[in-house]
C-alpha cells in the first residue's frame, strides 16, 4: 500500500513537472514584443531583442518606410511581461527593423521626456499632465549616418506603396511594401512635372483607388505620403492625385495613354493581390 | 460543548464542500493539461475555450453551493425536526447563531481559497509565475506611490470581505427566522421576507439619492465630491471603512432579529 502510495505521488509530480515546461503562446507573443528603456528613466536608448535604438534629434523625425509595423512595448527593465501592455510606451517597429517610432510624453518644462502610463497614474497620489511628441529610435549601428543625412536633408528619390496580401487558406492579412524601380519612378514625376491638370469638374465620378504612395529616401529609410493612384476602368485611364492637407483640394494629373504599360505593371501589386480592397471611389 | 458544536459543524461542511473543492480543482488540471496540446487549429481552440468556460462555472458553482448549504444548514438543523435535537444540547440560541455563521464564514473564505489555488492550477507554470510576478510588482508600485497606505488596503479590503460575507449569511438566517413564524410554506414565506428586505433598501436608497440630487447646494455636495476627487487615498479608506460600518450595523440588526426569533417565536415542524 505504501508503495502504492509513493509511486502515485512519483506520477502526479512528474505530471506536474511535464506542465511546468509548457509555455503559452500568448506570453511568448508578449515577450517578443517587449523592449526596455536600456537606462531606467532616460528615453535616449531602448533596448529590443538585445540591440540598441537610439533617439533622432528633434521633435518631428521623418518617418520611416512602411505604414504597418510590428508592436513594441517599451517598458522600464523590471517591468514584468504580462504588465508590458500597460506599464509601457507604445511604439511600432519598422519592416526592415532599422527603426522605432512611436510617441513619448515629456514634463510641461520640456526638460525631461518621461514614460507615459495610464495605470502608473492611477496608482499615484496625484496626476501629472504630460505633453508629448512624436520619437523616432534607429539602430545604434546605422545612426551616425542617418543623423548626417537627416543634417543634410533628405533626398526623396523614388516611389512606394503598401499592400495588403490575404492568405486565402489561413485567412491571415499581411502587409507587402512594393519599392517603385527607378523607371517607374521616373514615369510619376514626369506625369506630375508635364502634364497639366485637369479640373475636378472633368474628372469621372467614379473611379478606382489603386494605391497611395510613398516618395522614399534614397537608402529606403524614410518616406512621405505624396500621390494616389486611381484609375477609370471604363475609359482606362489611369490618374495620380495629390491631396493637399492645407488646401482641401485635390488636384488631379490624368496619365497619358501611352503610358498605361508602366502604371499597369506599378498597379500590379495592389491590383493582384486585393481585388476586393479595390473600391468605386468619388474624388 | 461549544467546542463539540464548531467540531460537527465543520464535519458536515466537510462532507460536502470538500468534494466540491476537489471537483474544482480537478477542471483545473484537466484545463492545464488540454494546455500541452496548444496549437493554432480550430478544434484546440474549441477544446481549450471550452475548459476555460467549464472552470468560470465552476468557480461561481463552488462559491453559490458554499453559500446555499450554510443557509440550507441553518434551516435544517434550528428550524425542522433536527431543531428538536439541537435545542436539547446544552447550548444557548446565541451560540448555536454564532457557531453557525462563524462556520458558514470559514467555509466561504475556505472555498475562495480553493478558488485561488485552482486558479494557479490552471495557469501553473509560466503563466503562474509571470502572474505572481506581475502582483508583486504592482505592490512594489503601490508601496513606492503610496507607502504605508498599501497595508492598510489589503487589511480593509479583508476586514470589509469577512464582515460582507457573515452579514450575508446573517440576512439570509434573519429571513429564515422570519419565515418561520408561518404556519404553512416557511421556505416560501422566507424568500417573501428577502423580497420585502430588498424592497425596502430599494425605497432607502431612492430617498436618499433624491434628497442629494434636491439638497446637494444646502449639503455641500460639488465640494465635498471635489475634496474626494482630490484625496483619492482618504476617499478609498473612506469607501472601505463606511462598507463595512454599513454591513456591521446591518450585522447586528439582523442578528438581533434571528435571536429574537429563535429565542422567543420558535416554531418547529
Amino acid at each position: 500500500m505504501k508503495k502504492n502510495i509513493k509511486f502515485s505521488v512519483l506520477i502526479i509530480a512528474l505530471l506536474m513537472l511535464c506542465l511546468c515546461l509548457t509555455g503559452c503562446s500568448e506570453l511568448d507573443t508578449m515577450r517578443e514584443q517587449q523592449a526596455f528603456w536600456t537606462e531606467k528613466g532616460s528615453v535616449d536608448s531602448i533596448t529590443y531583442n538585445e540591440v540598441e535604438y537610439k533617439r533622432l534629434p528633434g521633435y518631428d523625425p521623418p518617418a520611416p518606410t512602411g505604414y504597418q509595423f510590428q508592436p513594441v512595448f517599451v517598458t522600464d527593465p523590471d517591468v514584468p511581461v504580462l504588465l508590458s501592455n500597460e506599464l509601457s510606451t507604445y511604439m511600432n517597429l519598422s519592416d526592415d527593423g532599422n527603426f522605432l517610432t512611436g510617441y513619448v510624453s515629456m514634463t510641461p518644462e520640456h526638460d525631461v521626456i518621461t514614460v507615459y502610463s495610464a495605470m502608473y497614474s492611477a496608482l499615484s497620489n496625484s496626476y501629472t499632465s504630460y505633453e508629448g511628441g512624436d520619437a523616432t529610435y534607429c539602430k545604434a549601428d546605422i545612426y551616425d549616418e542617418v543623423v548626417a543625412k537627416i543634417e543634410e536633408g533628405i533626398k526623396y528619390s523614388s516611389y512606394g506603396y503598401e499592400y495588403w496580401v490575404l492568405d486565402e487558406e489561413t485567412g491571415v492579412h499581411d502587409y507587402k511594401y512594393y519599392f517603385l524601380t527607378d523607371e517607374q519612378s521616373d514615369a510619376i514625376n514626369k506625369v506630375v512635372e508635364e502634364v497639366k491638370p485637369v479640373p475636378e469638374s472633368e474628372i469621372p465620378y467614379k473611379t478606382l483607388w489603386i494605391a497611395s504612395l510613398d516618395k522614399i529616401s534614397e537608402d529606403k529609410y524614410f518616406s512621405k505620403t505624396s500621390y494616389e493612384i486611381y484609375y477609370d476602368d471604363y475609359l482606362e485611364i489611369y490618374y495620380v492625385v495629390y491631396y493637399s492637407p492645407s488646401l482641401g483640394t485635390h488636384t488631379h494629373y490624368e496619365v497619358p495613354k501611352k503610358m498605361n504599360d508602366i502604371f499597369d505593371e506599378i498597379s500590379k501589386q495592389a491590383v493582384d493581390s486585393n481585388n476586393y480592397y479595390l473600391e468605386d471611389t468619388e474624388i | 460543548m461549544v467546542k463539540k458544536l464548531f467540531k460537527h459543524e465543520i464535519y458536515a461542511y466537510l462532507r460536502t464542500i470538500l468534494p466540491m473543492h476537489m471537483i474544482l480543482l480537478g477542471i483545473a488540471i484537466l484545463g492545464r493539461f488540454i494546455q500541452l496540446f496548444e496549437n493554432d487549429s480550430v478544434s484546440y481552440r474549441i477544446v481549450f475555450w471550452s475548459s476555460v468556460v467549464a472552470f468560470i462555472i465552476g468557480v461561481v458553482v463552488c462559491i453559490v453551493l458554499t453559500l446555499v448549504f450554510g443557509i440550507r444548514r441553518f434551516y435544517s438543523n434550528l428550524f425542522t425536526s433536527e431543531g428538536y435535537l439541537s435545542f436539547t444540547l446544552p447550548v444557548t440560541s446565541t451560540q448555536h447563531i454564532w457557531v453557525k455563521n462563524t462556520v458558514a464564514l470559514l467555509a466561504q473564505l475556505a472555498s475562495i481559497i480553493m478558488i485561488l489555488i485552482s486558479c494557479c492550477a490552471i495557469t501553473f507554470g509560466d503563466v503562474c509565475v509571470e502572474v505572481f510576478k506581475a502582483i508583486g510588482y504592482l505592490f512594489k508600485l503601490s508601496y513606492t506611490e503610496i507607502g504605508y497606505h498599501t497595508t492598510l488596503f489589503v487589511i480593509e479590503f479583508i476586514i470589509t470581505l469577512v464582515v460582507s460575507i457573515a452579514t450575508t449569511y446573517m440576512l439570509f438566517y434573519a429571513c429564515i427566522a422570519l419565515g418561520q413564524r408561518a404556519k404553512k410554506n416557511r421556505v416560501a414565506a422566507a424568500v417573501g421576507v428577502f423580497f420585502i428586505y430588498y424592497l425596502i433598501m430599494q425605497v432607502i436608497a431612492t430617498i436618499f439619492i433624491i434628497i442629494v440630487a434636491v439638497f446637494h447646494e444646502q449639503l455641500y455636495i460639488d465640494e465635498l465630491i471635489t475634496y474626494l476627487e482630490n484625496h483619492p487615498i482618504f476617499t478609498n479608506h473612506l469607501v472601505f471603512s463606511v462598507t463595512t460600518i454599513i454591513n456591521a450595523i446591518g450585522f447586528v440588526i439582523f442578528y438581533a432579529i434571528t435571536k429574537s426569533s429563535i429565542k422567543n417565536k420558535l416554531n418547529l415542524e
